[in-house]
Formats: C-alpha cells, structure tokens, sequence
C-alpha cells in the first residue's frame, strides 16, 4: 500500500483525466441549462406571440382625447389547446401612442385567456399637430395594440 | 485503410463531439417540434375562424344569428350601440348555435339602461335581453363569437 502511494507514475494522467471530466461536466451542465432557458424562454415568450389571438371588440370615443377599448383575449384552450394570456404594451391610434392618463404609455394589463377587457386610453397632452382638436367624429382611425411579446391587432374605427 | 482502422487514437474525441451534436439536436428539435406544433394550433384556429362565419338580421322584434359558416359557433357577447347617445351596453351570451342553424335574441324594454344588460334564457332555448331601447334611431347591434369574429348591423327601426 505505501509502495502505491510512493508511486508517483501516471499520476498527471489520472488528475488530467479526472480534470478533463470535470470540465466536461461543467461545459454540459452550463450549455444544459442555457438550452432548457432559452427553450423555455422561447415558449413562453415571443415563441407563443403565433399564438396570441385578440380581438378589438369595442371602441367608445368618450371625449376628445378619451376612448375607451374593449379587447377580447380568444387564445383559450378551447380554440389553441392551451391558454395563451397576453400582455398589452402600448396602444396606438394613427401611429401615436396613447396614454394610461399619466404620461405613461405602458398599459402592462394582463388580458387572461377568455376574458374580455376593457382599458382606458387617452391623447397625449397637450394636443398638438394632428391631435389639436382630439377625436373628431366623422374621421376613421386606425387603432393598434402591441403585445409585449410583439403581437400586433388592429382595427379600423370610424367615429360617428 | 487497415491502418486508419487500427488506430484508436482520437476515438474518445470522436464519440464525444458526436453525443455532443446529438444532444444539441436533441434540445433545439425540441424546440423546433414544440415551434412546429404551435404554428400548427395558430393556424387550426384560422381555420376555425374561416369556417364559423355567421350573420345577424333584424326580423320583426327579433334579431336572429345565423351560423352560415361550415361549423358550429359559439356567441361570447352582444353590443347594443346606441349612435344617437353615444351609449354602448353589452350583454354576455353563452350560446351555441349550431352550423346552418339559427339563434333568435328578444328584446324586454323593462329598462333602465346598465352598462352591462341582463340575459334571461327563455324556455325555447332562446334568449332575452333587457334593453329599453332610444327614441330615436339607429342602433348598431353586434354580437362576437368565442374565436372573435365580429358581425355588425345597423337597425333603424327598434328591434320590437
């Protein structure tokens, strides 16, 4: 048994292979876990924005700077096998976005699968260039509402 | 050739790079089928949105729905848009209506006007809705079904 561990050969050998496995190891549990990341990432994130279904059901022009949109989330299990719910980013009409009320003009409200939704949006203040006079009745406007996966539905209104 | 076959060197290497691969593939076809498969559900439910077109009509006091499309529809909601107003109720169905069928919705004016309507099922499977309607018209009645379709019509007359 002392004479083993006098023995001294082959011992890089052994400590390279052991260190070449453990590398090995390392490498693989790291690209593991940024492939399982990236998979699940993917699903749940712009993979799913295929998936995203919504319609603009309702426009109600309040005044003029204030519309009221009712959206109707339809990604249900129902129709998709699964529940996709969706998260409004922005909201445009005429390619300006519009506004929670503050100045924000990120929405961020979660549309479940299934359910309708109604959200308040308003002009940018103060009006200026095509915005000076708010909605009028009579024009068509093209209202957009971005997902935060990157969806896009839209809907042509005209105001009455 | 012999030779080549002989030597082992390098086989450690080989083997490695090629469960390597396969492991890579095996992940991003993961990805790529779950992809696969979501276009898939995406486009079924196009499908579906093409084959469950339907029309309302106004006849008497009664708007009826027909389902003119290839498949059965599923109604979701019902919009009363009073334009004279400006006024916009809704009222939640939950009604099938089978393909080439239709689907007749009544009218009880025992008011006042909510934002959202009360639904009463009749005993012949049909629905009433409580809506007292404006003394001046034209009403757009609309009525979404559960992928999102939209039908719309204008009634200058009121539906009793």
């Amino acid at each position: 048994m002392r004479k083993l561990y006098r023995n001294k050969r082959a011992l890089s050998t052994v400590i390279s292979t052991i260190l070449m496995i453990v590398v090995v190891m390392v490498g693989m549990t790291i690209l593991f876990a940024y492939v399982t990341v990236y998979a699940n990432n993917y699903q749940t994130g712009t993979g799913s924005s295929i998936l995203e279904s919504m319609t603009i059901e309702d426009v109600w022009i309040q005044n003029s700077t204030y519309v009221q949109l009712t959206v109707y989330n339809t990604g249900t299990a129902t129709n998709l096998g699964t529940n996709v719910n969706l998260e409004v980013a922005a909201i445009y009409v005429n390619n300006t976005a519009l506004t929670t009320g503050s100045s924000s003009i990120n929405f961020g409200y979660t549309i479940y699968a299934g359910t309708h939704f109604t959200i308040d949006a308003y002009l940018p203040l103060p009006p200026v260039g095509p915005w000076s006079a708010g909605f009028q009745s009579g024009n068509t406007y093209a209202f957009k509402i971005v997902t935060v996966r990157g969806s896009n539905f839209e809907l042509q209104y005209t105001y009455p | 050739m012999k030779k080549l076959i002989k030597n082992h060197k390098g086989t450690a290497e080989v083997i490695g790079t090629m469960l390597f691969i396969v492991i890579l593939l095996f992940f991003f076809t993961n990805v790529y089928l779950w992809h696969d498969n979501a276009t898939k559900d995406a486009n079924q439910l196009f499908l579906q949105k093409v084959n469950s077109t339907f029309k309302i009509e106004q006849a008497g006091g009664t708007i009826v729905v027909t389902a003119n499309g290839g498949s059965a529809i599923s109604l979701s909601r019902l919009w009363i848009i009073d334009n004279n107003l400006g006024q916009h109720y809704y009222a939640n169905l939950n009604v099938q209506v089978p393909a080439g069928e239709t689907f007749n919705i009544t009218f009880s004016n025992t008011g006042p006007n909510n934002s959202t309507l009360n639904v009463t099922t009749l005993p012949n499977g049909n629905i009433q809705v409580t809506y007292d309607p404006p003394i001046t018209y034209p009403v757009t009645i609309a009525v979404i079904n559960t992928l999102g379709i939209e039908e719309s019509n204008t009634f200058q007359q009121p539906p009793y």
